[in-house]
């Protein structure tokens, strides 16, 4: 129930075995790169290291950045020719353990394919590119008005040329408004939907040629021009293309086929190469982070505690020439975080990392949030019938996913044990139901229960917050805050503040016989000392007092502890809303039930209570796992909580 | 802004603190008197408007450099403003947004035509990476004009673009900024035209008076340096003009000599930019109108807005100005003429 323990591992081996050292620690899974790490401090191990690792002198630092980009670069060109072949390449962790094709092979054996029979691939694409190609000229030629249109006469004018192009209808407007300055004939001879496209034909003198192509450059024309080739109507080019399409598709087809004939060799082979390609490329990765001497590397890697001695083992295990030391974790690194919870608590870190993933050195929310929030859920909306319906939900939700519906259990098992508290069944309460046991005779409704039933909500409130100060108190010193974690409104001052708030509050409604100024007193002197929280935290360190001045230090501080003041009870009062929705719960099934009393037809009653329970389950339990999530995030987390952890990320092939 | 004023008075606070910002705080005097680009940049970041584009910015900045992020602030400042807008208003500041794109399309269009390296251009860029709908990964893999305009394919501006040529986008360079502006401008009217009423007509009239000034711009640069016909000049010409409709655009573009277009210019948009547009840089003459304008007019609605958005640009401009006084060692006097200096 905390957070798991990190350790800094820094492994130092030969350049020579990098890629075999780095391979096994993707293989393991199960750590991370520090990406932060301090360079300085490791080029001063290195060179104490480098004397010790025998390594070869020829072994040389590549270019990451570049074998990068090569290695992208191959894949991309192998998934387009599996693509075009139909194969399927997938990851296999049992073939990178066993692969023995090493990366400049697989890239040797790729660039062989390519030229062999990745040339029928080529030619396939090419072809289909033509088939496109020709497709956009047949759109356009059968958007013709006249499909017996031939320009071949027109083709050979002694004193006139002529021009076919595209022009959008906006152009073609300006065209229209422009007429009268362009010595040509403007014939609109056809038109393509969607984009809208004109087919102009413009006839113009030859001499005038220069002037009408700048012309309709600046409408944005766009020549039409057909291959060689096709000659005659538009009817006639139209079926012309046809038949080159048709011919086009038949000689893909054959293709096809002698390329699939050796289907299954090709296909274990490219996996092969992918595989290794994908692990080069990771390794690469990781190799950027490393920090290098003249023939050796040095690579620093979190992982937990508890792995230390088998990650060791694994890693020696290849060679004599590599030392793995564990490093006390320098300043300012940043352990990344995993969260250790029991089952219990498990789905509850769903919560939490919406939030934020707690920091190292942080307590672990999870348990605390988990239950104080399991019991604001069964508070607000306790039903036997309805949790068990939530439960049931959890249950079927948790087979797809697998946390959520596991925390929908949990909070559905809340819901029943509350529901024995209310004594309500599908809101049915002890006077439909006798047999029903109970806490509140009468109904959470009843006057004599609603006033017990706020202050439940308060007192569930009071013990909450009293958790968060103890959290935040802990947070703060543990990163040695004193100021804060002592004196601050979080800390352990500010939890007194609080409590003689509580009192004040009590005392004044007459619960308890005490004159009204003795807890007023604790809360004068408890707000003074929030008040002088950095002066106190610096007379402890022996600083000096007021170190940025005293005038401004007092107005900010003063407008603070009426923040306090205001931040403290609007805190308490918040909690009102656990009892509130209590009564809310049972008022809302009351409305259906007085509706149902209305109807003469059991089978309507019992239609109206079902609508009743159908909507209290989708809309009002909707409306508190989001109130309770507020008092978590708002009230409570705000309290103690900062999480600004990095996730442990491990390093594997994905 | 769906019913005028609901939230006029939270835009017009905002827009209050942005000017007081930028246009109060900026000593121009101070500026001039600096005299290498460093000083201009340290001097912006520690301008409280300039400060947090400039944060990551190291010194010895290339001149280009500083002139795009500038260009990044004023997109950044629209981006911001895009919280304060809703509904159409936002569509429109949206569409406002995409005018960075023309000037990055352009840029590596002009790049790619002259086989230039494609290399930092990023850094070069100013869109905005939220909203832009422009493949730029594509646009930076081409490897000619053919393929750049084929990869523009399913924006907007591809129309506008095919069928140019590599020979064109060199010798008719201004087909790409014309036609670019053309297809941006008309959406940008199509846009206001979602407005209401009120809101409407203000945002046409800015927009439309952006529109005359660049006709004029183009038309006036197309006569003195380009070898191309009325006609030509016509079709690369920006429709919604506010006081130069088709009939005086088609005027101007044919008019037979300098007389005949300044009568015209004269007429419309005033004695004072045809005597600036004979006397000073033409650009300059631009801003100078364009600031004239937002300053004679005290928008009350979401002119507020485009008026902020454009003073901006002239901000933009005079500090581009100043870097390129700096850099050519123009004396100060000099350098003030080339300023809009009454900010």
């Amino acid at each position: 129930m905390a957070i798991e323990k990190m350790a800094l591992l820094k492994i130092v081996g030969s350049l020579q075995e990098m890629e075999t050292i780095i391979k096994e620690l993707i293989l393991y899974e199960n750590i991370s790169i520090d990406t932060e790490s301090d360079h300085y401090g490791n080029n001063y191990l290195i060179h104490q290291y480098e004397t010790e690792i025998v390594g070869s002198t020829e072994c040389r630092i590549l270019d990451y950045d570049e074998l990068e980009s090569e290695c992208k670069e191959a894949l991309l060109s192998l998934e387009s020719i599996c693509k075009d072949l139909g194969i399927k390449l997938a990851l296999d962790k049992d073939l990178i353990k066993n692969n023995d094709l090493s990366y400049e092979k697989a890239i040797e054996l790729l660039n062989q394919y390519k030229t062999s029979k990745g040339k029928a691939a080529e030619e396939i694409k090419l072809k289909k590119e033509k088939i496109k190609e020709l497709l956009y000229y047949k759109e356009r030629v059968d958007g013709a008005f006249d499909k017996s249109l031939d320009l071949d006469k027109i083709a050979d004018l002694k004193y006139f040329d002529y021009e076919i192009g595209i022009l959008s209808n906006e152009d073609r407007i300006k065209l229209k408004k422009n007429y009268e300055n362009l010595t040509a004939i403007v014939i609109r001879i056809g038109i393509v939907k969607a984009p809208v496209e004109n087919l102009y034909l413009i006839i113009y003198p030859k001499q005038y040629k220069e002037e009408t192509v700048n012309f309709l450059k600046s409408l944005s024309w766009k020549r039409f021009v057909l291959p060689e080739k096709y000659k005659g109507t538009p009817q006639q080019i139209s079926e012309q293309i046809d038949n080159d399409v048709k011919a086009l598709e038949d000689e893909i087809k054959e293709l096809t086929g002698t390329l699939s004939s050796n289907d299954v060799e090709a296909k274990v082979l490219m996996n092969k190469i992918y595989n290794a390609l994908k692990l080069e490329e990771k390794i690469v990765s990781i190799a950027k982070h490393a920090d290098f001497g003249e023939n050796i590397f040095l690579l620093d890697v979190w992982t937990k505690k508890k792995d230390i001695n088998d990650l060791k083992d694994t890693i020696t295990k290849i060679s004599d020439n590599i030392i793995v030391s564990s490093e006390k974790v320098y300043d300012g690194a940043k352990p990344p975080t995993v969260l250790k919870n029991n089952w219990f608590f498990r789905p509850f870190e769903l919560i939490v990392k919406m939030y934020g993933l707690p920091a190292y050195r942080e307590l672990d929310p999870t348990p605390f949030m988990a239950l104080t929030y399991c019991l604001a859920f069964g508070i607000m909306f306790g039903d036997l019938g309805q949790g068990f319906i939530y439960f049931m939900a959890g249950y079927l939700l948790s087979k797809k996913i697998d946390l959520a519906g596991q925390l929908l259990m949990r909070l559905g098992a809340s819901s029943m044990i509350f529901g024995l508290v209310y004594g309500s069944l599908f809101g049915l309460e002890k006077h439909q139901l006798p047999w029903l046991p109970t806490l509140f005779e009468g109904g959470p409704l009843s006057a004599e229960n609603i006033p017990k039933i706020l202050v439940m909500g308060i007192s569930y409130g009071i013990i909450a917050l009293s958790g968060s100060f103890v959290y935040g108190i802990i947070n703060s010193l543990k990163n040695g805050d004193k100021e804060e974690g002592l004196f601050g409104k979080n800390g352990i001052f500010g939890y007194l503040f609080f409590l003689s708030f509580i009192f004040t509050i009590i005392t004044l409604v007459g619960l308890i016989k005490i004159p009204l100024f003795v807890p007023l007193i604790f809360l004068i002197v408890f707000l003074t000392i929030i008040v002088l929280k950095e002066p106190l935290a610096n007379a402890l360190d022996k600083k000096e007092l007021f170190p940025h001045g005293a005038g401004a230090y007092f107005t900010e501080s003063i407008f603070e502890s009426i923040e306090t003041i205001l931040s403290t009870l609007s805190n308490t009062v918040s909690f009102v809303r656990v009892g509130a929705f209590a009564l809310n719960h049972a008022g809302l099934f009351l409305a259906f039930m007085v509706i149902s009393e209305l109807m003469d037809n059991i089978i309507l009653k019992i239609l109206v209570l079902t609508l009743g329970n159908v909507l209290i389950l989708v809309l009002e339990g909707l409306i508190v796992f989001i109130q309770g999530l507020r008092l978590q995030f708002y009230e409570m987390f705000s309290k103690y909580f900062i999480g600004e952890g990095v996730e442990f990320k491990s390093i594997k092939l994905n | 802004m769906n019913s005028p004023y609901d939230t006029y008075h939270a835009v017009k606070t905002k827009i209050t603190t942005k000017k007081g910002r930028i246009f109060k705080k900026l000593n121009w005097e101070k500026i001039l008197d600096f005299s290498t680009v460093d000083q201009l940049t340290d001097y912006l970041k520690k301008s409280e408007a300039f400060e947090d584009i400039l944060k990551d910015v190291k010194n010895d900045i290339h001149r280009g450099n500083l002139e795009s992020v500038l260009g990044r602030y004023k997109i950044s400042e629209i981006e911001n403003l895009l919280h304060y807008h809703s509904g159409a208003y936002k569509e429109f500041l949206k569409t406002l947004l995409t005018e960075a794109d023309l000037t990055d399309i352009g840029l590596i269009l002009r790049k790619i035509a002259r086989n230039m390296s494609l290399y930092d251009m990023e850094d070069r860029f100013i869109h905005s990476e939220k909203y832009t709908d422009i493949p730029y990964d594509k646009l930076l893999s081409s490897r000619n004009v053919g393929q750049f305009i084929e990869n523009l394919r399913g924006t907007p501006y591809y129309n506008d673009l095919r069928g140019l040529t590599n020979e064109d986008a060199i010798k008719r360079d201004f087909h790409i900024e014309m036609k670019l502006y053309v297809t941006y401008y008309k959406s940008l009217l199509e846009k206001a035209d979602k407005l209401n009423k009120e809101n409407k007509k203000t945002a046409k009239d800015i927009i439309g008076t952006r529109i005359d000034i660049l006709n004029v711009l183009w038309i006036y640069r197309a006569k003195n340096y380009y070898r191309i016909t009325p006609a030509e000049m016509l079709n690369y010409s920006l429709e919604g003009g506010k006081e130069i409709n088709f009939e005086k655009l088609k005027k101007l573009c044919f008019a037979e000599n300098e007389e005949e277009f300044d009568e015209i210019v004269g007429t419309s948009l005033g004695e004072k930019f045809k005597d600036d547009l004979n006397n000073i840089d033409i650009s300059l003459a631009m801003n100078y109108f364009m600031y004239n304008y937002l300053n004679q007019n005290n928008f009350e609605n979401f002119g507020l807005t485009l008026s902020y958005i454009y003073m901006l640009d002239i901000i933009i401009n005079n500090l581009t100005t100043i870097t390129e006084g700096i850099k050519y060692h123009l004396p100060k006097d000099n350098l003030k003429s080339y300023l809009v200096y009454e900010l």
